[in-house]
Formats: C-alpha cells, sequence, structure tokens
C-alpha cells in the first residue's frame, strides 16, 4: 500500500506535465526541426534525473518528524493549487486547458524565432525551458512522495517513468497534442491525494495523534471528495448568479 | 546579467510552484500554524487538530473560490509569478507585439 501510496499520485501528476510538455516539444519540433527541440527536452531530462538522484536519498535520512512536517506541508501546499485550479475549471470559473489550442498559439509564436545558420539555439531553450517547467512538478511530487523511505522513492520515481514511457508513445504515434487526456479530472484527483496525505504527513509531523492511525488517509480521502463535489455546486451557481447579473440590457433582451 | 536573470526566473518558478493563489496559500499556512498550536497546547484538542487544519485550509479556498466568481477571473499571483505553462496567447491577437515587434528572446520568455 505505502508503494501504491507513492507510485499512483507520481503516476498521474506525471501524465499531465508531460502532456503539457509534449505541446511544446512538438510545436518547437515542427515549427523549427525536432534536433533542436529533441535536444532542449533531452537535457532539460538529464537535469530532472539529476536532481531526483541528487536531493531524493539525501532526504530520507533527515529526522522524520521535522522530514514528515516539511514534506506534508508543502505536499498540502502543492495540493491545494492543483485542487483549487482543478475546481475552478470543473464549474466554468475558468477555462479547460485546451492543448490543441496551446499547440496552435505556440506553433505561430515559434515561427516567429529568428533563424540562425547552425544549430537552433533559440528553439532548443524553448524546448528545455518548458520541459524543465513541467518537470519541475514531477521531480517535486517524486522526491515528496518517495522521501518516505525505503523503496518509495523507486516507486514513485517509477510512476513517473511509466507516465512518461505512456505520453511519448502515445504522442509519437498520433503525432499531434494529447488534447483527449481528461486533464482536469487527473489534476482534480492528484490535487486532492495531494492535499490529503500532506494533511496526514503534516499532521503527524506537527504532533497531532490522528484518531483512527492510518485510515484517518481514507477519511481525510472522502471528506475532501465530498467538499468537493459541493464547493463545484457552490461555485457553479454562483457563476451564474454574476454572468446573470453582468448582462448588458440587449442581451437580456435577446 | 544573463547568469542573475536566470537564477531570478528559477525562483520564480519554484515560488510559483507552491504559491499560484494568495488566499489558498494563506489558508494553508494558518491551518498548518494553527494545527502545530493546538497539537503542543491542548491534549483534548489533539487528536483533533489534522482535521481542523483541513477544515481552516477548505476555509481558504472557500474564500478564494469566492473572490474568484465575484472578481469573474480567478483570484492571480503577481505577473511575475504566474506559472508560465498556464496561458498561451497568440502574440497578434492578444494586443502582444505582433511579428514586426517579437524578438526572439521575447518569443522563448513568453508563456508557454
Amino acid at each position: 500500500v505505502d508503494l501504491l501510496v507513492a507510485a499512483l499520485p507520481a503516476l498521474l501528476a506525471s501524465l499531465v506535465e508531460f502532456v503539457e510538455a509534449l505541446t511544446i516539444v512538438l510545436a518547437v519540433g515542427v515549427t523549427r526541426g525536432w534536433r533542436a527541440s529533441l535536444s532542449g527536452a533531452g537535457a532539460a531530462g538529464v537535469v530532472l534525473v539529476a536532481l531526483v538522484l541528487g536531493f531524493g536519498p539525501a532526504l530520507s535520512r533527515l529526522n522524520p518528524d521535522y522530514f514528515k512536517a516539511a514534506v506534508g506541508s508543502l505536499l498540502l501546499l502543492f495540493g491545494l493549487r492543483w485542487l483549487r485550479k482543478a475546481l475552478l475549471r470543473y464549474a466554468g470559473v475558468l477555462p479547460l486547458r485546451d492543448e490543441r489550442e496551446k499547440y496552435a498559439n505556440s506553433e505561430a509564436k515559434f515561427r516567429l524565432l529568428p533563424r540562425v545558420a547552425g544549430f537552433d539555439w533559440a528553439a532548443t531553450a524553448v524546448s528545455f525551458k518548458a520541459t524543465m517547467l513541467e518537470g519541475l512538478e514531477v521531480v517535486f511530487i517524486v522526491l515528496a512522495l518517495g522521501a518516505k523511505g525505503g523503496r518509495a522513492l523507486e516507486a514513485a520515481a517509477l510512476g513517473a517513468v511509466l507516465a512518461l514511457m505512456a505520453v511519448v508513445a502515445v504522442g509519437f504515434a498520433v503525432r499531434a497534442p494529447l488534447s483527449r487526456v481528461p486533464e482536469n479530472t487527473l489534476k482534480f484527483v492528484v490535487g486532492g491525494m495531494l492535499c490529503s496525505f500532506g494533511t496526514f504527513w503534516a499532521g503527524e509531523g506537527l504532533g497531532v495523534a490522528w484518531p483512527a492511525g492510518d485510515v484517518s488517509i481514507l477519511v481525510l480521502l472522502a471528506a475532501t471528495a465530498i467538499a468537493s463535489g459541493l464547493a463545484i455546486k457552490a461555485l457553479r451557481a454562483a457563476n451564474r448568479h454574476v454572468a446573470a447579473s453582468t448582462r448588458t440590457p440587449a442581451e437580456v433582451a435577446a | 546579467v544573463r547568469v542573475w536573470a536566470f537564477a531570478t526566473m528559477a525562483v520564480r518558478e519554484l515560488v510559483a510552484l507552491i504559491v499560484d493563489d494568495v488566499v489558498t496559500f494563506t489558508g494553508g499556512v494558518v491551518g498548518l500554524v494553527g494545527a502545530y498550536f493546538v497539537a503542543h497546547h491542548s491534549a483534548t484538542l489533539r487528536p483533533w487538530a489534522g482535521f481542523g487544519l483541513f477544515a481552516v485550509f477548505w476555509l481558504g479556498l472557500a474564500l478564494s473560490f469566492r473572490l474568484a466568481v465575484r472578481e469573474g477571473r480567478p483570484t492571480s499571483p503577481p505577473a511575475a509569478l504566474r506559472r508560465t505553462s498556464q496561458v498561451v496567447s497568440a502574440a497578434p491577437s492578444d494586443g502582444d507585439a505582433g511579428p514586426a515587434g517579437v524578438s526572439g528572446r521575447d518569443v522563448a520568455d513568453s508563456d508557454l
């Protein structure tokens, strides 16, 4: 169960992030050439793996209480960010992310990059930056979930690698942005899991004696699901109300 | 200058990994601090401090949602902290400089 707790959120979060990175890498590849695009993505991949190998084993050697408090707090704050965005998107306050649109816009932008003779450093930098930014979130989650010790780091890293292989394989097969991946649902699930695990670990590290031990995680997961459902309902109603009150007379007449 | 710019950007991105919305972030931090004090100063409430943390960060989320809906847009962080992967806008249509005014650096540093 411990290994699954490390691997599953890492797998789901990595799917989301790698799909986003793939959109940019594809756009760079199509507009500027695959050499520059893959060089940038590959270089970022090397840096990200080095970060995991460098920091992963060191984190598990920290004092367990400090470690749980620090990692739990970071997971919670990180998860809140994902949960908030996913709920706002479900409710229609924020638009859903559209990979096809992102791809088209990116393509248009990258065509504007100045071309120089020789290696295309500008395109490489764009690809590197996109992969690095999306990958940093994956590294953060892998390190936090894997820092529990034992084989957790391997399990979390395996989850991320499986996601990478799946995204690369499907991306290579379809040569188009993966717009049918239910990104928002994945984001919601990961955000909920990170908030629940983060609350539990941070609580343990801060001195909380959870009433039912590890079972409290399930209670937190259920409470997160219920609170999210209520939040979506309330947000949709409030959003409709705001939309109705801001209509112009012409719109009302129509 | 380039190293400094890169370091600044890296720090901004790292902060933005955690702080996407100030209200939500504050709710989380207040909940964590509260849980610590309750767990260390009340033997009776110690088992429930974790659920108190849960309630406080949900209050923060609720407040953030309220502000997002009221303003008709999400409560966003300052532009400098904004996560760059969230917005990809076509330069000409969004009021940015059109093709003639776009430099390579603008495009490379633009929102991905």
